[in-house]
């Protein structure tokens, strides 16, 4: 008996077996030292009153059914404020071991929580450096929607990027690793970070994606992956394109004609390598250039053609908001309240064509300034 | 907090026989600082005289009839750790690791034969000293 006894004393876990009324009857050690802050000047011959503070469901599953035995609650959990000495998380379980005895477990989880914690953060940050971060180009400002599909991830397979180059062009592209699992976010992240350093030295749009093919083929995950991408000249207006399998570019004009660019079109990254080809869009002024993945607009239920109209109209008619209102506008539009089951991405690019050289190269270096 | 403004020695001070020691007496940290392991059990409150690293030095009669524990299980034991897991936590153990100086009451609920009871602690230490206190008393 004594040995049973100094068992439960040692025990790290807390222990407490009441009645069905909250009495308390035994309690161990390792129980007082977590409810302590809480019991305060109490005498803890009662333990409903500080559950009720606590984890008031808890008292209801206790006595909902007082025939009910074995477990009546599980995995609740619950916050511990310890003055100036941080919080503490407790973890409490009940169980009726017998008729009228209720035995309440409390486990401290507050290391795990905080790790959990930490893991958590670590990989957001992560995800977050997989999809890195665009240039900021003030004469070409840009918006951007982004929603990975599962809800435990922050950055799935699609991506979008933007490079401002030391003349008038700019390119941007957007793109979609196939899955939107983990595995579509690490091989995106790679994709993604290969490209934007071979459009520095290859910035035409056929070259670039054959360059693209070359590094699909040796990435992991990577084949099959689709991107549009676009070299957009500031100074002439001059929009050179091409796409590995991926939906099509929509310009919409300011006087709210949308249409979708019909040439470059080529198959997803890594399946038959070269001969990609590009073609050429001339913008005119306060022209949107508008790039998006496919979750945004394939459904099931819908033809994709119907879909794409669909965006087209949601995007004439909002075209005089700003870029970033824009792409959650055309988002929000689009999704009309469902969960989306692909990862969304929705890029809106308002190019100032025939911004001055002068201003362009001002307006860079106030940029660079301003972030530096 | 501490009872630093009454601790001058000569005033208030308990009665020469640790049979009269009262729990509240304002110097009490004082006449325990000079009692001998072999008169605490005349004391009519619960006390254990621990080291400095909470190793239990003299645990007295008084306690050991509240807790149902003999002194022998107890003496040569960390007090926080291995015979009152209940104060291991920053309420008890934390302020004797944290201050030097302590004088402090504060009610508790220990749990001795697994039924919670409710006490009132006396939490004692002494600048310099190799001995620190803890004095309890049923509420």
């Amino acid at each position: 008996m004594q040995e049973l006894r100094t068992f439960f004393y040692q025990c790290p876990v807390g222990l407490f077996e009441i009645d069905d009324a909250g009495v308390v009857r035994m309690v161990n050690p390792a129980a007082v030292r977590m409810l302590a802050p809480v019991i305060g000047g109490g005498d803890l011959s009662q333990l409903f009153p500080i559950l009720a503070t606590l984890a008031p469901e808890v008292i209801d599953a206790i006595t909902a059914d007082p025939a009910q035995l074995g477990p009546l609650a599980a995995g609740r959990r619950i916050l511990i404020r310890a003055g100036g000495h941080g919080a503490a998380y407790l973890e409490l379980q009940a169980v009726r071991v017998a008729p009228d005895r209720v035995m309440i477990v409390l486990q401290d989880v507050t290391a795990e929580r905080r790790l959990a914690l930490r893991e958590t953060e670590i990989a957001v940050e992560l995800q977050l450096a997989m999809l890195g971060h665009a240039d900021e180009v003030p004469v070409m400002p840009v918006g951007v929607t982004y929603r990975a599909a599962e809800a435990d991830l922050q950055v799935g397979g699609d991506w979008y990027d933007v490079i401002r180059f030391r003349d008038d062009r700019v390119a941007v592209m957007v793109g979609d690793a196939v899955g939107h699992t983990l595995a579509a976010t690490t091989a995106m992240g790679q994709l993604r970070s290969a490209l934007r350093a071979t459009v520095r030295f290859c910035p035409e749009p056929a070259p670039l994606l054959e360059h693209a093919d070359a590094i699909a083929e040796q990435t992991d995950g990577a084949e099959c992956s689709t991107v549009a991408y676009a070299l957009v000249d500031l100074a002439s207006g001059q929009l050179s394109y091409a796409s590995a399998g991926h939906p099509p570019i929509l310009i919409v004009q300011t006087g709210g004609r949308a249409s979708f660019l019909p040439g470059g079109r080529g198959l997803p990254l890594g399946i038959a390598p070269g001969g990609r080809t590009g073609a050429v869009h001339q913008l005119a002024a306060g022209d949107l250039v508008i790039m998006y993945t496919d979750g945004l607009y394939e459904r099931r239920d819908a033809p994709a053609d119907e879909r794409l109209a669909r965006l087209a109209a949601l995007a004439s008619d909002a075209r005089a908001l700003p870029p970033t209102e824009l792409s959650l506008a055309l988002a929000e539009g689009m999704l009309a309240g469902t969960t989306p089951e692909d990862d969304i991405c929705v890029l809106v690019a308002a190019p100032r064509i025939n911004a001055k050289r002068a201003d362009l190269t001002t307006q860079l270096d106030t940029s660079s300034a301003s972030r530096n | 907090m501490s009872a630093g403004a009454e601790r001058t020695p000569g005033t208030r001070a308990p009665e020469s026989g640790s049979a009269g020691w009262r729990f509240d007496d304002a110097g009490l940290l004082d006449a325990l600082e000079s009692v001998s392991l072999d008169d605490i059990d005349s004391i009519g409150f619960g006390l254990i005289v621990m080291d400095r690293d909470a190793r239990v030095l003299g645990y007295n009669a008084s306690e050991s009839r509240l807790s149902g524990l003999p002194p022998d299980s107890v003496v040569g034991r960390n007090f926080f750790v291995v015979v009152a897991p209940c104060t291991n936590n920053y309420l008890v153990a934390q302020r004797y690791a944290d201050e030097q100086e302590l004088d402090e009451k504060l009610d508790y609920v220990f749990t001795f034969r697994m039924a919670p009871t409710p006490v009132r602690l006396r939490l004692l230490a002494r600048r310099g000293s190799p001995r620190q206190y803890l004095a309890v008393q049923p509420r």
